[in-house]
């Protein structure tokens, strides 16, 4: 981690390799060990390899795939073939192509969603679980508000302001971020309530760290490993909202698409031409599936008290 | 300094530089003065330190010894201002003729690390578990002086050499969980004379080591005090580790001091009998036959509620009807500047550290 430079004057030169050799003092960082203890949880790497190939897939979409999402084909309604691997819908658009654009503005909500209330729950958390007392007190039930809303009613109203307008996905991520920081926040805070009375949080303290110091460079590093796996799972999470919410009519307006939009309008022939709704819901459920998976291996990884690694 | 020869060698040795001259000539670097700290409980405020005043010279080793709960690592989280609220600190503590007590966060912390800084009790805990050992110092370092990561880096590796730790260069990149318990306290004292503090603490520094690994990191200590030209006090429960490290020495019982002195003075001739009950309660090795060790009888009072007059008279073998009912004061007794608050000091001049 530490960047050494070439050594001055009047310091003994760097150990040779035999001096390695007999302190066996190859530096493991912590993360080293996460990454291979991730390798080694089967089901998550393969969910990663699926998620970064629908991932790639869906921000390249458009050089990728045979037809852009605008293209009209003259076939029209055919199902899944060779040609069109999803299908293709009434006039003639290839369902594959509309998938991937749809997954790229899903996505994109998503990983701003995650973003969003993940820094906004960990600031929540690590303030109220640092300073205790009124601050905890008031930030938290600010946070149990929150909860008790009743979240989706209030999405769907306040969705319902941004209905229709083309451009809407930032808001709509908003939104959605809006409702998704409380667990993590009280996660956090009560990482925080237990590191903060560590010795090493004391000896920063001796040493004249201030309080921003402490918090950033000692206690949110040392939470960082539950706070990635909930961004990860968050991802997930946040997909689906979408969804829930492009299907009622509430999310992502037209002219612009998401894969919550592509489900919503095959759903109306999901008896006739099913694969205009199940070739989005599918790779959706893969999405957030995988999405799941990764972060189930994630946090094996990261808690090191799990030994056995659940596959 | 018979009485205290075994202890001694378990731990290596004394300083033959050092032989108990109380700092001398200039104006002292920590004065602490009438210190009082208590904790509000359910039950009634707790007294933990009460009145306790000392002061340390630059360059100086101080030791405080006592038992657990006798208030000395207390009386130091106080004057580096560590303490949690519901503390009440009462008194004065002056580092260099600045009043520190009641400084707010902002003004303490310009004293600490820099002026004052601390050595905890177990080094696991007290380093981060998740920054490299090099990064944690150039942390240290870089809370008070303006240079850059690099820069820091460079000094911690200077400093992991310092206090004897090898190829410092590839340790500096090491985790705390991948040093060994000494090596962790030694990068602690690294981390705490990394800005060289006139002050430096050291709170039970060798309690969670193995004996083999306490006289290593005593010198360690010492040579770190050296470097970094600072006054060290001492806070231990081991009479053998102030004997060999320690200029002045302040015994602390029940929240109080009940005796100060020049480590010659305290322990070849103790002033009050809780020193003497504790110098008698040491194995030696100078002893012939198979002695018995005289313990003291009792156990330490509630802070709670104290008995009357003297702290130590219901575990004092010299106990009179006066010490049940007067506080003694630490006064002068005896030799250089060393006080004692036993009303009957003098007379235990006759009961020599020898002969129980």
């Amino acid at each position: 981690m530490a960047d050494l430079a070439p050594p001055p004057v009047g310091l003994p030169e760097p150990a040779t390799s035999d001096q390695l050799v007999e302190f066996g003092v190859e530096a493991t960082s912590q993360w080293r060990r996460v990454l291979r203890r991730f390798l080694r949880h089967r089901l998550a790497l393969a969910s990663l390899i699926v998620l970064l190939v629908l991932v790639v897939a869906s921000f390249m979409g458009g050089t990728l795939a045979r037809y852009r999402y605008d293209d009209l084909t003259a076939d029209f309604s055919t199902g899944p073939s060779l040609r069109h691997w999803f299908g293709t819908d009434t006039i003639g658009h290839d369902t594959f192509a509309q998938v991937l654009r749809g997954a790229r503005r899903s996505l994109l909500v998503a990983f701003l969603v995650a973003a969003l209330s993940t820094s906004f729950g960990a600031l929540i958390g690590a303030l109220a679980g640092y300073y205790r007392g009124i601050i905890d007190l008031i930030l938290m039930r600010f946070t149990d508000l929150f909860l008790t809303i009743p979240t989706l009613a209030v999405l769907l109203v306040v969705a319902a302001r941004y209905r229709g307008q083309s451009g809407n996905w930032l808001a709509i991520s908003f939104v959605i971020a809006a409702f998704a920081w409380m667990p993590l926040a009280r996660v956090v805070r009560g990482i925080f309530l237990s590191l903060r009375e560590r010795e090493f949080v004391e000896a920063a303290r001796a040493l004249g760290a201030n309080d921003r110091r402490i918090i950033l460079r000692h206690l949110l590093p040392n939470s960082l490993g539950p706070i990635i796996v909930n961004a990860t799972l968050l991802v997930g999470t946040a997909i689906v909202i979408e969804t829930a919410l492009s299907f009622l009519g509430f999310g992502i307006a037209p002219p612009d698409t998401s894969l919550g939009r592509l489900v919503a309008e095959g759903a109306v022939a999901s008896r006739t031409r099913w694969w205009l709704f199940y070739m989005p819901g599918l790779y959706l459920v893969l999405i957030s599936l995988c999405i799941n998976f990764v972060g189930d291996g994630l946090r094996d990884a990261i808690d090191p008290q799990q030994k056995r690694v659940r596959a | 300094m018979s009485r205290t020869d075994g202890a001694l060698q378990a731990d290596g040795g004394g300083h033959p530089g050092r032989s108990g001259v109380p700092g001398t000539g200039d104006q002292p670097v920590l004065v602490v003065e009438d210190l009082g700290v208590s904790f509000a409980t359910p039950d009634g405020p707790v007294n933990a330190v009460r009145g306790v005043s000392f002061t340390v010279d630059s360059e100086e080793v101080v030791g405080i010894v006592g038992e657990s709960g006798s208030g000395k690592s207390v009386t130091m989280m106080a004057v580096m201002g560590l303490l949690p609220k519901t503390a009440t600190v009462t008194g004065s503590v002056r580092f260099r003729g600045e009043e520190i007590l009641g400084l707010s966060e902002k003004e303490l912390r310009r004293h600490r690390g820099n002026h004052l800084a601390m050595v905890f009790q177990d080094p696991l805990t007290s380093l981060n578990p998740v920054f490299t050992v090099g990064n944690q110092i150039a942390e240290a370092i870089r809370v008070h002086n303006a240079m850059s990561h690099k820069e820091a880096v460079e000094r911690a590796v200077t400093l992991l050499e310092l206090v004897g730790i090898p190829n410092p260069r590839q340790r500096a990149g090491q985790y705390p969980h991948e040093f060994s318990g000494g090596m962790r306290q030694r990068a602690m004292i690294a981390m705490s004379i990394s800005n060289n503090p006139d002050v430096l603490i050291a709170d039970e520094p060798t309690t969670a080591l193995d004996v083999t690994i306490q006289a290593q990191i005593l010198e360690v200590l010492d040579r770190a005090q050296a470097a970094a030209c600072s006054a060290i006090v001492l806070i231990t429960h081991d009479l053998g580790v102030v004997a060999g490290m320690a200029d002045r020495v302040l015994v602390m019982y029940a929240g109080r001091a009940v005796e100060n002195g020049s480590v010659d003075d305290v322990f070849l001739h103790p002033r009050h009998p809780y020193t003497l009950g504790l110098l008698e309660s040491l194995p030696r090795l100078d002893s012939q036959g198979h002695e018995r060790l005289t313990p003291i009888t009792g156990a330490p009072p509630s802070l709670l509620h104290p008995p009357p007059g003297c702290p130590f008279h219901p575990r004092c073998r010299f106990a009179q009807p006066m010490c049940s009912e007067v506080v003694p004061e630490l006064r002068f007794v005896g030799g250089l500047g060393q006080r004692a608050s036993c009303h009957y000091a003098e007379e235990l001049e006759a009961v020599e550290t020898g002969a129980p």
